[in-house]
C-alpha cells in the first residue's frame, strides 16, 4: 500500500480496519512534501512536530478501537484563512505574518473533532482575493492552480495530503478544483461555519471542501456540517439542466466541447439531459456580485488597511479602495436584488436535479492569474451548493471540470448525484510530479 | 449615465486617496460605475422581499 495515493475514503477505512498506521500515513505524506513541494509551493506551513505528536496519539486510541471519528488519524491540508490554535494563520498577508490564533476555527474545530489530523496550513492568495501567490499547478508547474484556495488544491493534486478545506466568495474553490483535477463541494453558506476565518466578504463567503473523490466530499461534509445532512432515495433518472448561453459565451471553445461531449455521455448513460435557460435577473448577478464584494471587503479592511495599504497587492487593494467609494444606497440595492435573484434561480430546480456547466472558462492559463471564477460566482451569489468534478484533460495536458450545483441544502442529494455523475466520467487521470 | 457615476466616484477617490491614485483606479472605477448602473437600472419592486 503506497498511502500518499490513498483517497480519504481509502485511508480511513484502512485506520480503521488496523491495516494503516497513522503515524505511518503521516510520515509517508511529509516524505511526499520533502518531494514534491520545492516545486509546488502548497504550503505556508507545515506543523510537523505537532503532526508526528498527533498521529501517535490516534494511533494508540486506534489501538484500543477508540475512534474519535470518520476522519481518525487522516491528515488534511487547512487554507490559511482559517485560525488554527497554535499555529500561525496569515491569511495570505504580512499584515498578519506572526498571527498564532489562540482557538480554532468552527471548520477546524469540527473536522479535529472527527480525528483529522492538521497536516499544515495550505497557500491562500493575499486576503482571499485575486493577486497570484507562490503556489504552481502541479499537473504543469508554467500554469497556475488557481486561487484563492491555491494551496488546498494543489496540495490534493499532488497527493500530498487527501483532502483540504478551502473557502470560495465567487470562485475560490470549484476553479482551483477544476484547474488541479480534483473534486470540491462549496455547500449552503450555513452549512459549515465560518467563525474565526477571515473574511473577504461576510455575506458570500462559504467553507469548501477539496478532495480526490465524491465519497471523499461526503465523509468531510458530514464531518463540518452544522446540521445533519440529509440523503434522498435516488430517482429513477436524474435531471441535469445543462446552461449553456452565458456560460458558453465565457468558455473556450475546447470546454464548449467537451462539456457537450460529457452530456452526451450522460444522455447514454440514463441521465435526462435537456438545455436551462437563465431567468432574466442573471444579467444584473455579475454587477450585484461585485458590488457586494467591494462594499463588504472594503468594511472588512477599514482597520487593518491604512496603516497597511503598502503591503496590499494591486488587486486586492483596487478593491478595497473602489469599496470604499460605494453608497450605502447602492449596497442596500444589491443585497435585495441579491434575494430576487436566488428567489428567481431556485424555479429551475422545479424541472431539475441539478444544473450543469463548465467549473472555469478553460484549461488553468499561465501564472501571471489566477483565472477568471466566472463560471462559478453565479453559484456562490445564488447560495446554491455546487460541486465541481475533474472530467476530461484539454489537448495541452490540463485537466477540465465540470461544475453541478443543486437547491440550497440539498447536499445529501447532489453528492448522490455527483456519484452517479462521477461514475460515468471514470476519470483516473493523475498529475506526474 | 455610468459617465455620471465614474465622475461622482473619481472625485471622492481624488478626496479619499489623492489625484494621483484615483488616477490609477481610473479603470477600476469605470467598471465600478458600469456595476453600479446596472445596479441602479434594475428592476425591483417592494414587494421583492421575501
Amino acid at each position: 500500500m503506497n498511502p500518499e495515493t490513498l483517497t480519504l475514503t481509502a485511508a480511513s477505512q484502512a485506520i480503521r480496519d488496523g491495516h494503516l498506521s497513522p503515524i505511518d500515513y503521516v510520515q509517508a505524506l511529509l516524505a511526499r512534501i520533502d518531494r514534491v513541494e520545492p516545486r509546488v509551493r502548497a504550503w505556508v506551513t507545515v506543523d510537523r512536530e505537532g503532526v508526528l505528536a498527533e498521529a501517535r496519539r490516534c494511533e494508540e486510541e486506534a489501538r484500543r478501537k477508540q475512534f474519535r471519528g470518520p476522519l481518525h488519524g487522516v491528515p488534511i491540508g487547512v487554507k490559511d484563512l482559517f485560525y488554527t490554535k497554535g499555529l500561525r494563520t496569515t491569511a495570505g498577508s504580512e499584515v498578519f505574518h506572526d498571527f498564532v490564533p489562540s482557538e480554532d476555527a468552527r471548520a477546524v474545530q469540527r473536522v479535529k473533532a472527527a480525528g483529522a489530523i492538521i497536516l499544515g496550513k495550505t497557500v491562500t492568495t493575499m486576503f482571499a482575493n485575486l493577486d497570484p501567490g507562490p503556489t504552481r499547478n502541479p499537473w504543469n508547474l508554467a500554469h497556475t492552480p488557481g486561487g484563492s484556495s491555491s494551496g488546498s488544491a494543489a496540495a490534493v493534486a499532488a497527493r500530498m495530503c487527501p483532502a483540504a478545506i478551502g473557502s470560495q466568495t465567487i470562485g475560490s474553490v470549484g476553479r482551483p478544483a477544476a484547474f488541479c483535477g480534483i473534486s470540491s463541494l462549496v455547500p449552503t453558506q450555513r452549512r459549515i461555519g465560518l467563525s474565526r476565518t477571515w473574511p473577504l466578504a461576510w455575506s458570500l463567503d462559504h467553507v469548501g471542501i477539496m478532495g480526490r473523490s465524491v465519497a471523499d466530499l461526503e465523509i468531510m461534509l458530514d464531518a463540518m456540517s452544522e446540521s445533519a445532512v440529509e440523503r434522498t432515495r435516488r430517482p429513477k433518472a436524474y435531471r441535469i439542466g445543462i446552461i449553456r448561453d452565458y456560460f458558453y459565451a465565457h468558455a473556450t471553445e475546447e470546454a464548449r466541447s467537451l462539456n457537450d461531449a460529457l452530456a452526451n455521455k450522460l444522455g447514454g448513460a440514463g441521465f435526462q439531459i435537456e438545455e436551462a435557460h437563465l431567468p432574466a435577473i442573471f444579467e444584473v448577478a455579475p454587477a450585484t456580485l461585485r458590488t457586494i464584494i467591494r462594499a463588504e471587503t472594503a468594511s472588512v479592511h477599514e482597520q487593518v488597511f491604512p496603516p497597511n495599504r503598502h503591503t496590499y497587492g494591486p488587486k486586492i487593494r483596487a478593491v478595497v479602495e473602489t469599496g470604499m467609494l460605494i453608497d450605502v444606497s447602492d449596497y442596500v440595492r444589491a443585497r435585495r436584488i441579491r434575494r430576487k435573484y436566488q428567489s428567481e434561480m431556485a424555479k429551475l430546480f422545479e424541472r431539475f436535479d441539478a444544473l450543469m456547466t463548465p467549473a472555469a472558462p478553460g484549461t488553468a492559463p499561465d501564472l501571471s492569474t489566477t483565472g477568471d471564477p466566472v463560471m462559478n460566482g453565479p453559484w456562490t451569489l445564488a447560495d446554491f451548493p455546487a460541486m465541481t468534478l475533474p472530467h476530461a484533460l484539454g489537448v495541452n495536458g490540463l485537466p477540465l471540470g465540470v461544475q453541478l450545483s443543486g437547491p440550497p441544502l440539498q447536499e445529501g442529494s447532489l453528492l448522490e448525484l455527483g456519484k452517479a455523475v462521477e461514475a460515468v466520467i471514470g476519470f483516473q487521470a493523475q498529475p506526474s510530479l | 449615465m455610468s459617465t455620471e457615476i465614474a465622475k461622482v466616484l473619481t472625485s471622492r477617490a481624488e478626496e479619499k486617496f489623492g489625484e494621483e491614485r484615483a488616477g490609477q483606479l481610473r479603470l477600476d472605477i469605470q467598471q465600478v460605475a458600469q456595476d453600479l448602473e446596472q445596479v441602479r437600472q434594475a428592476s425591483l419592486e417592494i414587494d421583492d422581499e421575501p
